[in-house]
């Protein structure tokens, strides 16, 4: 489902005529996505869905209720409004209310991609069948998934603002695994135009890394010279990126909270090596033009070699601290160096080599210490060569820890982890030192 | 046009195109969340989504295709459009999809409840969440407290080729909150979540339960956790109440269990099991006293319904009897693979727009034989460690290795409680922890389930129970995650 942006102005302005609360806040968002699934050599589901959603805020002043809808017609959009406006009257006030914000400037652009919004069936089944030949012809078993999207979000308020975006998404990724199930590789990305995506070369690595991943050998948990591929860095990265929050900080509940009160902002918090940083500009890994409430977005510096330079502030957090608010990253980019994860691995005597992480969960926030798994090709690293597979293994460590005590990066590249398919991330591979806690059978 | 000559065009145009076997679900959910914190709402919202999913077979291949946009014409295009991809699909089906039978069912089912949610003012359940903020923050030291009602209500309509028409209703809620100490000169803080648990059931189970008196109970335990001593990692006795164990047998019992992942299909995604097929009947998964069933039958569980969303009804069955892996969960296109002639009902989508695919069932561990009481087994027990609550938790892509954590740990020194301890977590491999289980309690047999079990491509979620007893694990190796920065 695609809406113009005269056809989204419409339906916010029929809304917002129904609407009696002092202010009212309309947004839509559109999406049609169409998916193909494989596994075990053979297609498993599919699908083509589309929905359009509508969400109605009012406001009576302090006084604040939202609903939602999948439906447009007039009875439909007085039935939402009449929900949210009576949803407002039960609220309390809320002393942290803000004003909606009035007509804003948006840049720009937009990377929308009609050929990846719409692709026909059969250019999802053709990658089926590639990767399922190749498997069967290697004597190997293939899984894979891969989606095309177009989304509309629009936003207009009883203040006049309207902000309308359109992104076009396309993913895949896949996961090889060998007959016996000795071996395992995975390989996948995410891409804002199917054209910019190769899906056969993510089917060969993952091919190549069943087949080195095979009779893999055991080495006792500890803390070694890692390799982490840029899907295992994502991850890390967006587990980092979620304590961003400068009211936790503020109010003693972050790893950005400063002993005795206050923020970090300002202080070194990782290596001198790392910066960080969102810009929905980007063509590497578009975002949208605005975020919650009509806040445009723009670029946001959060690291800068190794220093914290911006936390997230809400509107209400931001006018209570007199800082600007600053939207959460709608992106997320890592500088990284200049050769690829090859040269990282000939540079490096004695490591080990991850291609993704598993199952990743906090166990202690304030030191945003993480749990989880390695997953589909570990590999020891001897005088820079590949020499064997290495079993899975638990880790029990922070990003705090692998971004503060990295020593060397490839160039970055868009990617995407385990935690964080969704998100919209570049980062290098990094070489870092790991505690791996206790080791895995799984394969 | 009536919802149910809308259901028919589906199948008959569905068959038209081609289609061997078609289904459809029109299904409407309604959604309430309401988030609190200290003394202010933060967020009121409802939602309504309505659409329908067309499901169909071609030769052996499966198609889907959904719309929000319920009329005739759309109807038409979308089982036009699961038909194609069928089609387009085909080259790349392996074996032909095989349904096992089911008789044609023309019935209603609803969840059991005295109070709708979607009834009940909203202003009492603001009072109730106010009110639970404030017990919490009364006590000295509690620096924060958030606290949050979910509701859903999913009204089902489905519809196949082979006759069945059927009609649910199916309420769920998920009420919870978090407490925050903060010690602002140490630069520490500490959280205790609630232990109550989501349920399939009325607003009379929220209004039945002590809520303030647990909030109060929470802050004092989230103060104490910031002074608790940090664990002497080591192997210990681990006894875990239901607030904790449920959890456990949901990652390392309720997903390895599943036949889809044995089999290979959740490869790319969730992973696969360590428990294949060559195991079945044969694998010493638990010790002797370790039996597991599953179900949708059990009232106020969330997976309870009356059919899946393969229209089969649902019924109740063992996974592990006497320690040892005697089934798994299926659906209707899954039973064939090993060989059985039924369905367990394990199909569910988690709306309109997805595709129904197998997913867990509440899978529950059976209250132990002999006599015994959770304050018998602690008495009974030299060293040892008690957790409560579900907190962090981790898992393989095979569900061997894992590690989790709980609200609240305790020692146990000579069969007393010896107070709370911190940064602690148990790492153990599935088959080894079951089968160091050596007593289970008899009585105090409670539910305890997520709301937001993920699986599949595109993720889909699932609500799920899990019942047990306190249960009591040998030699068990805790941890300490304890990291300064």
């Amino acid at each position: 489902m695609s809406l113009t942006r005269d056809e989204a102005r419409d339906i916010i302005r029929r809304t917002l005529e129904m609407a009696k609360a002092d202010e009212t806040e309309v947004s839509i968002e559109a999406n049609r996505e169409a998916n193909l699934r494989y596994a075990n050599n053979e297609v498993s589901t599919s699908g083509d869905v589309s929905n359009v959603v509508i969400t109605v805020g009012a406001y009576y002043g302090k006084r604040r209720g939202a609903a939602s809808i999948n439906q447009y017609d007039d009875e439909s959009l007085r039935r939402v409004v009449q929900r949210a406006q009576e949803t407002a009257r039960f609220a309390p006030e809320d002393p942290e209310s803000m004003p909606l914000l009035g007509e804003q400037k948006y840049a720009d652009r937009s990377h929308y991609d009609e050929a990846t919004a719409s692709a026909a069936p059969e250019s999802r089944a053709s990658v089926a069948r590639h990767a399922i030949q190749l498997a069967k012809k290697t004597n190997l078993v293939a899984a894979g998934f891969m989606t095309n999207s177009g989304t509309v979000s629009a936003l207009g308020n009883s203040r006049g603002l309207f902000a309308y975006d359109r992104l076009s998404r396309a993913t895949f990724s896949n996961t090889v695994r060998t007959k016996e199930g000795n071996g395992s590789g995975w390989a996948g990305t995410n891409a804002d135009r199917l054209d910019q995506m190769n899906a056969a070369a993510l089917v060969d690595t993952a091919a190549e890394k069943a087949v080195m991943s095979k009779n893999p050998r055991s080495l006792d948990p500890g803390t070694y010279t890692v390799i982490l591929e840029p899907a295992a860095v994502a991850d890390l990265l967006l587990y980092f990126a979620f304590q961003f929050d400068a009211r936790s900080a503020d109010e003693g509940r972050s790893f950005f909270s400063k002993k005795g009160g206050g923020t970090k902002v300002g202080e070194k918090v990782l290596s001198d090596k790392v910066t960080i940083w969102t810009d929905p500009g980007d063509t590497r890994a578009p975002g949208p033009v605005f975020a919650g409430g009509g806040l445009p977005t723009s670029r946001v510096s959060w690291i800068e070699n190794g220093v914290l330079r911006n936390l997230v502030y809400s509107r209400f957090w931001a006018d209570k601290m007199k800082a600007e608010p600053v939207p959460s990253p709608v992106n997320i980019i890592m500088k990284g160096g200049t050769g690829s994860i090859a040269d990282l691995v000939k540079s490096t005597k004695n490591g080990v080599l991850v291609t993704r992480l598993w199952y990743i969960r906090f166990l202690d926030p304030q030191s945003v210490l993480l749990t989880g798994l390695t997953r589909d090709g570990v590999f020891k690293i001897e005088n820079g060569k590949i020499r064997h597979a290495l079993r899975n293994f638990r880790f029990n460590d922070t990003p705090v820890s692998v971004f503060s005590k990295l020593d060397a990066m490839s160039r970055e590249v868009r990617t995407r982890g385990s935690e964080s398919e969704d998100f919209s991330i570049v980062c290098p591979a990094v070489r870092t030192q790991f505690t791996f806690s206790s080791a895995s059978e799984a394969v | 046009m009536q919802d149910r000559e809308l259901l028919m065009r589906a199948l008959e145009t569905a068959k038209q195109k081609g289609a061997s076997y078609a289904d459809i679900r029109l299904n409407r959910y309604l959604r309430q969340s309401i988030n609190t914190r200290e003394k202010r709402v933060t967020n009121i919202s409802n939602s309504e989504s309505f659409g329908f999913g067309i499901r169909v077979l071609v030769d052996g291949t499966w198609g889907f295709a959904a719309s929000q946009n319920v009329t005739a014409a759309e109807i038409d295009r979308v089982a036009a459009q699961a038909v194609a991809i069928a089609r387009a699909n085909r080259a790349a089906q392996g074996k032909p999809v095989v349904l096992a039978p089911v008789k044609a069912y023309r019935d209603t089912w609803q969840t059991p409840v005295m109070k709708d949610p979607f009834r009940v003012p909203t202003q009492n359940k603001i009072d109730l969440l106010l009110a639970i903020n404030a017990a919490a923050l009364k006590v000295k030291g509690a620096a924060f407290c958030t606290s949050n009602m979910n509701f859903v209500k999913e009204e089902k309509q489905f519809a196949s080729t082979e006759g069945s028409e059927i009609e649910q209703v199916i309420i769920r809620q998920a009420p919870s909150f978090t407490v925050t100490a903060v010690d602002r000169q140490a630069g520490k803080f500490k959280t205790r979540n609630s232990l109550a648990e989501p349920i399939g059931a009325g607003y009379e189970w929220t209004e039945s339960y002590p809520w303030v008196a647990e909030a109060e109970k929470a802050a004092e335990q989230a103060v104490q956790k910031l002074s608790a001593k940090s664990v002497e990692p080591g192997k210990y006795d681990l006894i875990l109440a239901p607030s904790n164990l449920w959890l456990t047998i949901h990652e390392s019992v309720g997903h390895p269990t599943e036949l889809d992942r044995a089999l290979g299909y959740e490869a790319n995604y969730a992973g696969t099991s360590f428990l294949t097929t060559d195991k079945l009947g044969k694998f010493k998964f638990g010790s002797d006293i370790v039996n597991f069933f599953a179900d949708r039958t059990q009232p106020q569980a969330l997976a309870t319904c009356g059919y899946d969303d393969d229209g089969v009804p649902t019924h109740e069955w063992d996974l592990i009897r006497n320690g040892v892996f005697v089934d798994y969960q299926t659906t209707r296109d899954q039973a064939a693979w090993i060989g059985q002639k039924e369905s367990h009902a394990c199909s569910y989508g988690d709306s309109w727009g997805s595709v129904p695919f197998q997913r867990m069932p509440n899978v529950s561990l059976r209250p132990g034989k002999e006599k015994l009481t959770l304050d018998e087994l602690i008495a009974d027990t030299k060293r040892g460690i008690l957790g409560e609550g579900r907190s962090s938790y981790s898992i393989d892509q095979q569900r061997y290795n894992f590690q989790f954590s709980a609200q609240l740990f305790y020692e146990i020194r000579d069969g007393k409680i010896a107070g709370l301890v911190e940064d602690a977590a148990y790492q153990a491999i599935t088959p080894e922890f079951w089968n160091s289980c050596d007593r289970i309690c008899s009585e105090g047999y409670t539910l305890g389930g997520s709301f937001y079990d993920g699986k599949g491509e595109p993720g889909q979620v699932n609500a799920v129970s899990h019942g047990c007893a306190a249960a009591r694990f040998r030699n068990v190796n805790i941890i300490n995650t304890a990291r300064t920065m």
